[in-house]
């Protein structure tokens, strides 16, 4: 058997898995707070090729000849974490947040990656909103189009609640007009200026997290991504972060640049399907012609 | 079934939907005191695919697993109860509500009807409408609901009355005949303040209703003129011989059903695609 039938074979896997990625991106290109997603692929296990002979005592000697890939896979769909256009909605329950968190030593490039002087590549962390899922557990979000549900508290667009900096639900009992989002994500009563307070008297503010890994964080649809590990921290005061109020952060899926990563994976797919058949035809040659007596 | 070509069309689906919300708002520009509704995208729940951790190499950034989306779905609906444009009939009995708040009315207000309902609008286009076995008018929505009185009663008109409706929703009558008597209260318009917009659903005849398992005070609260608000700004008025139009802005509704014309056009694209996809896959043996 040829082994490379199988190679093309994950080689039409492969682009299929990219093809449908870029479709999702495609899909969610008016998704608020969405993040492309970009496949990254690799050569799957090489293997050691071998010639074997038999020596002049009749023995068999292997001799290796070299490495020889079997397969290419989809490792993994990575998130690009860069910031969305801030689209105004003039909605006071929409939130955009805004974020360019530094850490001490290190500058990262448009692609929110950079190179330590070890030689360690970091990314840069990201700044998220804290949700509180159906199933009682945190989960971490960017889509900031925020509603008050009938109980009065602060929900997402898929009616997870929004938790506060001591991670508890956050109540508003005015009505949203009335509700100004201080840049930090404190709640205030635009018309008294008064501080929002929860029930112990103390202000309320909306929790926005440092997530210092963003890879780290997975995604689960509705917006939402689960974080396995510790609780993130909050931002800082010096953290570079920054929360609009009236406004929406828009996908960051580049359209031109979707439509030529579909055709290129079309292509990709297209060209490994050729091989399969080139080498269906050597197959074939090999058992009607060759073996012909 | 190819992914991709599921993604597209659940996406398709969506967007198909979106217009047809757009459509609805544009369809009703010039409905009085129409509301106009919004709607955002969601991205589909995630499927992610095993793989083993052997495979897991060091150099890989994320979690083990290959993460998969499902396209993009429609997420929470939203009425924006943005003040429309007020414009001046001159009608006596038109009253435009300016500032949050909702009139209540009831259907079937007939005195001892086992089908009375109560719903709320911003209608104003005020009518005179006859309950049963009774000789005076009571003022209705154009939908034939009777308008309630903060006492809960009909507001009762009698027969050749002018109407005045004050800033603060309480009506007056006078004869038509005697310009000199002064005029009578016949009650006041209840005005609720709408405390939480999503609480309130559309009803069929341009009014809002509740859902199921809802109470009234939960969502709308009795709007008081004797204690108004502080900030001017936050007051309900009633204005009489005024409507208020619909708060759609068709430039803006065109411009939303253009980009999702385009979303659809780039999701064929993707379904295009796919199908090409799996047109390769059936001709590998020609």
């Amino acid at each position: 058997m040829l082994r490379g039938l199988n190679t093309a074979v994950t080689g039409m896997i492969t682009s299929q898995r990219r093809h449908d990625t870029i479709t999702n991106n495609i899909a969610n290109m008016n998704t608020t707070g969405y993040k492309n997603e970009t496949v990254v692929t690799r050569t799957f296990a090489d293997w050691m090729i071998d010639r074997q002979q038999r020596d002049a005592l009749g023995n068999v000697r292997s001799t290796a000849i070299g490495t020889f890939p079997l397969a290419t896979m989809a490792e993994e769909a990575l998130a690009h974490f860069g910031q969305g256009d801030v689209l105004d909605t003039g909605n006071p329950l929409d939130v955009a947040l805004v974020s360019n968190l530094a850490v001490a030593g290190l500058t990262f490039d448009a692609a929110g990656k950079a190179v330590t002087p070890e030689g360690d590549v970091r990314f840069q962390p990201q700044a998220m909103f804290v949700v509180r899922s159906a199933d009682g557990t945190p989960r971490y979000t960017r889509n900031g189009q925020l509603a008050i549900d009938v109980l009065g508290q602060l929900v997402t667009a898929n009616g997870d609640l929004v938790l506060d900096a001591n991670r508890q639900p956050i109540r508003i009992p005015i009505a949203p007009e009335e509700l100004s989002i201080s840049p930090e994500g404190a709640l205030y009563n635009q018309t008294t200026r008064q501080p929002l307070v929860d029930a112990t008297g103390q202000p309320l503010a909306i929790a926005i997290v440092r997530i210092d890994n963003p890879y780290a964080l997975i995604r689960e649809g509705n917006g939402n991504f689960r974080l396995q590990g510790d609780e993130p921290p909050l931002v800082g005061q010096a953290d570079d972060v920054q929360l609009y109020q009236g406004r929406i952060e828009r996908s960051n899926v580049d359209a031109a640049r979707a439509s030529v990563d579909l055709m290129t994976a079309q292509r990709a797919y297209e060209s490994n399907q050729r091989i399969v058949q080139f080498l269906d035809k050597s197959l074939e040659k090999a058992v009607n012609e060759v073996g012909r007596v | 079934m190819n992914k991709s070509m599921i993604q597209a069309l659940v996406t398709l689906r969506a967007t198909q939907q979106r217009i047809d919300v757009h459509a609805n708002n544009i369809a009703n520009v010039n409905t009085t005191a129409y509301k106009r509704q919004t709607v955002s995208f969601q991205d589909v729940f995630t499927r992610i695919l095993p793989q083993a951790q052997q495979i897991a190499r060091p150099e890989r950034l994320t979690p083990a697993g290959f993460v998969e989306g499902s396209g993009a779905r429609l997420g929470r609906f939203s009425t924006s109860f943005v003040q429309g444009p007020l414009e001046l009939t001159s009608r006596p009995l038109d009253v435009a509500i300016e500032g949050n708040g909702v009139l209540e009315v009831m259907k079937n207000a007939t005195p001892g009807a086992a089908d009375a309902q109560v719903s709320w609008t911003r209608d104003g286009t005020l009518m005179l409408g006859r309950l049963q076995n009774e000789a005076d008018f009571v003022l209705t929505t154009p939908a034939g609901h009777v308008v309630r009185s903060t006492t809960d009663e009909p507001l009762r008109v009698p027969a050749n009355h002018a109407v005045t409706i004050d800033e603060t929703g309480a009506v007056y009558v006078r004869p038509n005949a005697d310009a000199s008597e002064p005029p009578r209260l016949i009650g006041r318009l209840k005005v609720m303040n709408v405390v939480r917009a999503d609480g309130l659903m559309r009803g069929p005849d341009n009014d809002y209703v509740l859902p199921e398992g809802t109470v009234a005070n939960q969502v709308l609260a009795l709007y008081d003129p004797a204690n108004p608000p502080a900030n001017p700004a936050e007051r309900t008025r009633i204005r009489q011989g005024y409507v208020e139009r619909a708060n759609v802005d068709l430039g803006q509704e065109m411009t939303d059903v253009l980009m999702a014309q385009r979303m659809i056009q780039f999701n064929a694209k993707s379904l295009a695609s796919a199908d090409t996809l799996m047109g390769l896959t059936n001709n590998l043996r020609t």
